[in-house]
């Protein structure tokens, strides 16, 4: 555990990433004391407020809505929704990963072909089809997100599983009576963690890129509610006069989504420098 | 050779079939009519005779209304495409062979920035800096409206957008490459050809780029579904015409059968893309084929 730490802070883009997300958790925890305005207020007597302008630090939106509060709590939906969904992918893409890697079988061929389905159908298509179909809600999105994100967890606890199943440690358990349950999560899961993590680090990371697309494209976390991707919902049309109202939200997804995808590169070479580019 | 490519598509056969029932569960399932089974029976066999069904909106057939799009977003895709093969591999060889480098350590980081970055901000983001500020492109569309066909105009409306699209897929060519050489440079065989005092210049082109480029075809393949994905984005910042953006019209206007329609066709184009990227790879590498 110390070498892998010695490891992670040793590379200098891990350690930046893994700063990153800290900021932005801790921005979006604190966003209703730190922002300097309700995200919510109609000001149309600044509308599209220049930067700087009028104490708008970041500028106002087409409705004279403060820029910088919205991003604050933009934030809080945009974090939840991508960490949610990495934990529903983890547990969903472990549970079946790990079934079908133990049963083998019609119950291994089943999961497998439903991951080769959902691995075949272009995401946004599908998830434009949820949205459209349920209500988008916060739940919604994240729910629908989740279950098309468990696929690369699944198939890598499944060969984790089925590599490890007749090794001699575990078979040792099953003789001394040990039930399939039992087998899975003390004997066979624990050697899983490492790369599960790294996925689940990642998953956060196209989370939020997805939740960003479906919100900009209007299927998505929906308005008053502030996301960083329904933020650029409407910028289309005034993009070429008040470009900060795209800007901004924008390089929030961006710094958000790179610090993740750095601290899971990190993560993936410190617990296991062969798995490293 | 053959028998694989009919192992391959067989295979392919009940993917379809996955495909299709999950699409008519979701889209065209009518509540308490039939059974599940002999509903979607009675729509796929219509549907393998080719038959797509009706728009609910303008009653044109579906088939036609997908074929008039497809061609603008195969031009978007195919561009978008050459820009990703021609600057990943570029850079993904030479971050590899140059490990440690400047060069490779600003690679990988532009690598990690640009798959880190929204397609539709870096899109509106082309649209302030060259449309708006420059002036150098129109802000969307595929063609100047009501001006007679020019080359030049097409090109000038394409550029963005494949330009956004292809740097997107670039990012993830050049770190697929970079990985592929690394992993072929410590092979064996490359230490022996060293050893054997070859010139290093036919050790990476005989040795290195001939095996660390093979595995890249299944890349090839997988980057389709993405494709689709990146290209209804991209489609939709620069008002391009082509199948993305009649999927979010049809989804704005709820007509179900345009909607089922094209995800069964870019659905079925994602697993013809992993099938031809699967053959592919058996021409190249004998091991798969027979092994």
């Amino acid at each position: 555990m110390a070498e892998v730490w010695r490891r992670f802070t040793r590379n200098r883009l891990a350690t930046v990433g893994a700063a990153g997300v800290l900021i932005l958790v801790t921005l979006a925890v604190f966003a209703p004391w730190v922002a300097p305005r309700d995200p919510l207020y109609i000001d149309m007597d600044h509308k599209f407020a220049r930067p700087g302008q009028a104490g708008f630090v970041l500028g106002a939106d087409e409705l004279g809505r403060d820029v910088l509060s919205r991003l604050l709590h933009a934030g809080r939906v945009s974090l939840a929704v991508g960490l949610i969904t990495a934990l529903i992918a983890v547990v969903v893409g472990a549970v079946l990963g790990a079934l079908a890697g133990y049963y083998g079988g019609a119950l291994d061929a089943v999961i497998m072909r439903l991951v080769d389905v959902l691995l075949s159908m272009p995401t946004i298509f599908l998830l434009l089809a949820l949205a459209a179909f349920l209500k988008p809600t916060m739940w919604t999105i994240t729910l629908i997100i989740g279950l098309n994100s468990w696929m690369s967890v699944a198939r890598m606890v499944r060969g984790q599983v089925l590599s490890l199943k007749e090794q001699e440690f575990v078979l040792a358990a099953r003789a001394a009576g040990a039930g399939a349950g039992r087998l899975i999560v003390r004997q066979l899961m624990p050697n899983a963690v490492a790369p599960v993590l790294v996925a689940a680090t990642l998953t956060v990371a196209t989370a939020i890129l997805l939740e960003s697309s479906l919100s900009y494209l209007g299927y998505g976390i929906q308005p008053p509610t502030a996301s960083w991707g329904n933020m650029l919902n409407n910028a289309q049309s005034y993009v070429l006069y008040a470009p900060w109202v795209a800007v901004y939200p924008g390089a929030m997804i961006s710094l958000t989504v790179l610090s993740f995808n750095f601290a899971g590169d990190g993560l993936r070479d410190a617990l296991d420098p062969r798995l490293g580019p | 050779m053959a028998l694989y490519v009919v192992r391959r598509l067989l295979q392919a056969i009940p993917l379809l079939v996955g495909i299709s029932f999950a699409g008519f569960v979701l889209l065209r399932l009518a509540p308490g009519d039939q059974p599940v089974h002999v509903q979607y029976l009675k729509w796929a066999a219509g549907m393998a005779a080719g038959e797509l069904g009706y728009s609910y909106r303008t009653g044109r057939p579906v088939g036609e209304i997908i074929r008039e799009r497809v061609p603008a977003t195969l031009q978007l895709m195919g561009v978008a495409y050459l820009i990703a093969i021609a600057l990943g591999l570029t850079t993904g060889i030479v971050s590899a062979v140059r490990r440690g480098s400047v060069f490779d350590y600003a690679a990988t980081t532009a690598a990690m920035v640009g798959l880190s970055v929204p397609t539709f901000w870096f899109g509106l983001v082309v649209v302030i800096v060259f449309a708006g500020g420059l002036r150098w492109i129109p802000s969307g569309g595929i063609a100047t409206l009501g001006a007679p066909f020019s080359l030049w105009d097409r090109f000038i409306h394409l550029i963005g957008p494949a330009a956004v699209l292809g740097l997107w897929m670039t990012a993830t060519w050049s770190r697929y490459t970079r990985s592929s050489v690394l992993e072929v440079v410590g092979q064996d065989y490359i230490r022996t050809a060293r050893a054997k005092g070859l010139p290093g210049r036919a050790v990476l082109l005989r040795h290195t780029l001939r095996n660390a480029l093979i595995p890249l075809i299944t890349l090839g393949g997988l980057e389709f579904r993405n494709l689709f994905g990146g290209a209804l984005v991209t489609e939709t910042v620069f008002s391009w015409p082509g199948v993305g953006r009649l999927y979010l019209d049809s989804l704005n206007y709820q007509d179900y059968s345009v909607i089922l329609g094209l995800l069964l066709v870019t659905s079925a184009m994602v697993v013809a893309g992993s099938l031809l990227a699967d053959v592919l790879y058996a021409v190249a590498d004998p091991r798969i084929r027979l092994g």
